[in-house]
């Protein structure tokens, strides 16, 4: 066999050799990733459940009963009622949105803070 | 000679290495070939992974979507108590942060095991202050815990699960195939740091996650309930209580309550008898509650009018071999004033002309001594014997809501019954059975078990009922501008030697509905042995006027 293609052979096995070295490598690091993600999702999954716990707990019946008294709070019904119920509507939906030119829209929704807006919708 | 020397050495070199290879190829052999499934067994050991998925146990719901039962995240400590070396030390450390005795850790700590529960289900926070103490050998697996935001709201309706997230009481027990889901798991490998290769994660069977419950039960009303029923069994120095709450349109329970309760959340701090819920589970003589349906039966059989006349005996009416006696002496009563004044000997009467077998055929029509198939467990259905196995006294005493006992759930079936224009509706408290993504997979649609009287006849009840409140027993239910229709009940209880009725226990009841033109829901109030005053129309129908009033109000703003 010529040196040269002796050479050849040897770069060729040592780039798959190094190839698949590599791609042992990166299968480890993805996989240090997607356990992160895991945790992370997992997480939040529980801080949601601890969230959704806190806003059940604190808008309790028996919670708000004890802090009106605690507090001490005289309240009572008005004679007329007018309920305001704040409905979350996505982004896509709101009139601005719909109806607006597209360059514009995405311009402020550039500098737009919120992702999701809070419309209050009148019941009665 | 050198060429002679360098031979033999090369020889030699050349064996050793033929030995060596020969060695090392047999040995690559015995390893490769003989031992190779125990090596690869090990190897899979070592490397392979089964890793199960545990499905999230589902949420219940009221009926506004509010949530009742969370799931929130837990930790399990243990120790590797074997491989502890300062076991004391680690026992001083961890009796503060767990809450637990020193010694009762030492001991566990002290056992030859690799495995052992130091504590199960703790707090994030507390995880976190046993992580910063660095013991390598006490060790944390992350779980969820049931967690009731209500804490004793609702409590016997929800019941509770065990510390694997089993159900145990309530709907946690009777929906527990639903809600605690399937779990799955999948296969992947691990790298020499015992960290998992995500990306080899292969013949994976997802876990379901258990299904919602949505129940037709509301917060609120179940709070004014409870709160009422709470503040009457202190006032009254009772025993206990119960509450239901029903739509009559539907069946559907909007609030049960018990007293005594006990919150979930703290389940150790509470006797096992108040877990039970008494609503679905005892039952008791109901006394003049039980009166409706002696009416309800005269009257749908065309026995009497609403204005026909009987003698009430003046107060005393020797009858089976008995003396009955009214708790106030009447004379000449119409029907409608034997129901509004609650005339025992009235009552009798109509019922000895309606005989024996048409009063337990409507009371059984009425769905007592009969299970209601509610989806709560441990009902039980009552007593109300067969007609064949009545005393010569039971026509004076049935008809009046004694020798009979029924649970607090028929009676606010047979009242809700007379609302829905003598439709007999099954009660149901779970109205639907949800995905996580919001998909129905089964729901409870309103069921009508029977019709049991003519509507006519049910609005003739009604009438009588109204006047029950306006001018009868009832009074103390009247609401300024609101139409209340209900009865009042008052039974002696069985002395506990069984020798005949106590004069000093009793049970009182108001059963009634509102608006009683277009009902939004019927009530039942008990209590259970309260002191000094004993009667229903004192004790039970204060408590059912203020949670009408909360109801009617609450249900006004939110339609």
């Amino acid at each position: 066999m010529k040196p040269a293609k002796f050479i050849f052979y040897i770069w060729i096995i040592t780039a798959f050799a190094l190839l698949y070295v590599w791609q042992q490598v990166e299968l480890v690091r993805v996989s240090y990733e997607i356990r992160e993600a895991k945790c992370e999702v997992a997480h939040l999954l529980d801080q949601n459940g601890s969230l959704r716990y806190n806003v059940a707990s604190l808008s309790s019946p028996s919670r708000l009963a004890k802090e009106k008294s605690v507090r001490n709070l005289e309240l009572e019904l008005p004679k007329s009622l007018k309920l305001v119920r704040l409905i979350e509507v996505t982004p896509a939906k709101t009139q601005s949105n719909i109806g607006g030119p597209r360059g514009r829209r995405s311009i402020f929704s550039f500098f737009t803070l919120k992702s999701s807006q809070a419309e209050a919708n009148q019941i009665k | 000679m050198y060429k002679k020397a360098h031979k033999v050495k090369s020889s030699f070199v050349f064996l050793f290495l033929i030995l060596s290879l020969t060695v090392l190829c047999g040995r690559l052999f015995f390893i490769q070939i003989v031992k190779s499934d125990l090596y690869s067994r090990i190897a899979a050991d070592q490397h392979k992974l089964i890793i199960p998925i545990e499905p999230r146990r589902g949420t219940i719901y009221d009926r506004n979507m509010k949530e009742l039962v969370s799931l929130l995240p837990a930790y399990s400590v243990y120790a590797v108590a074997k491989e502890l070396r300062e076991k004391a030390t680690a026992a001083r450390l961890l009796e503060p942060i767990l809450n637990l005795d020193k010694k009762f850790l030492l001991e566990k700590l002290s056992r030859n095991k690799s495995f052992v529960y130091l504590s199960r289900k703790v707090h994030p926070e507390v995880a976190d202050q046993i992580k910063d103490l660095g013991i390598d050998e006490i060790k944390l697996i992350a779980c969820s815990r049931r967690s009731y935001p209500g804490g004793e709201l609702a409590s016997h309706v929800l019941g509770f699960c065990d510390v694997d997230n089993n159900g145990l009481e309530g709907l946690e027990l009777y929906y527990d195939d639903y809600l605690k889901g399937v779990g799955g798991r999948y296969e992947t490998s691990r790298d020499g740091r015992g960290f998992e290769l995500a990306a080899l994660e292969a013949n994976t069977v997802l876990a379901q996650d258990g299904y919602d419950l949505i129940l037709t039960v509301d917060e609120i009303i179940q709070y004014m309930a409870q709160d009422a029923l709470g503040k009457a069994v202190k006032k009254w120095k009772a025993k206990g209580g119960m509450i239901i709450v029903m739509d009559p349109r539907d069946g559907g329970i909007l609030a049960m309550a018990n007293h005594p309760t006990f919150d979930p959340n703290h389940l150790a701090s509470f006797e096992a008898e108040q877990w039970r819920n008494r609503a679905v589970t005892d039952c008791f003589e109901p006394g003049s509650s039980f009166k409706i349906v002696t009416a309800a039966a005269a009257l749908e059989e065309g026995l009497v009018e609403v204005n026909d006349k009987f003698y009430c005996e003046e107060g005393a009416y020797w009858v089976g071999g008995r003396t009955l006696h009214d708790y106030r002496p009447n004379g000449w009563l119409t029907f409608s004033e034997i129901i509004v004044k609650s005339s025992n000997i009235g009552t009798v009467k109509v019922a000895q002309n309606l005989g024996q077998e048409k009063v337990w055929s409507f009371a059984r029509s009425f769905g007592f001594a009969r299970l209601t198939h509610v989806d709560l467990p441990g009902e039980i259905k009552g007593i109300l014997r067969e007609p064949s196995q009545w005393s010569k006294t039971s026509i004076s005493a049935i008809p009046i809501g004694q020798e009979v006992a029924v649970t607090a759930l028929q009676l606010v079936g047979a009242i809700s019954c007379i609302a829905n224009d003598g439709r007999l509706m099954k009660p149901r408290i779970v109205s639907q059975i949800m995905e996580k993504n919001g998909e129905v997979v089964r729901s409870f649609p309103p069921k009508i078990v029977r019709r049991v009287i003519t509507k006519e006849t049910a609005r003739n009840l009604k009438d009588i009922l109204i006047k029950v409140v306006e001018e009868g027993t009832g009074r103390r239910t009247r609401i300024a501008g609101k139409k209340i229709a209900g009865k009042t009940g008052t039974a002696q209880k069985v002395k506990l030697d069984g020798s005949g009725y106590s004069n000093t226990r009793f049970v009182a009841s108001f059963i009634g509905f509102a608006p009683a033109d277009d009902p939004l829901f019927s009530m039942v109030v008990i209590i259970d042995e309260p002191i000094p005053h004993h009667f229903g129309g004192t004790v039970c129908a204060p408590v059912f006027r203020e949670v009408a009033q909360g109801i009617l109000r609450y249900l006004e703003v939110g339609d």
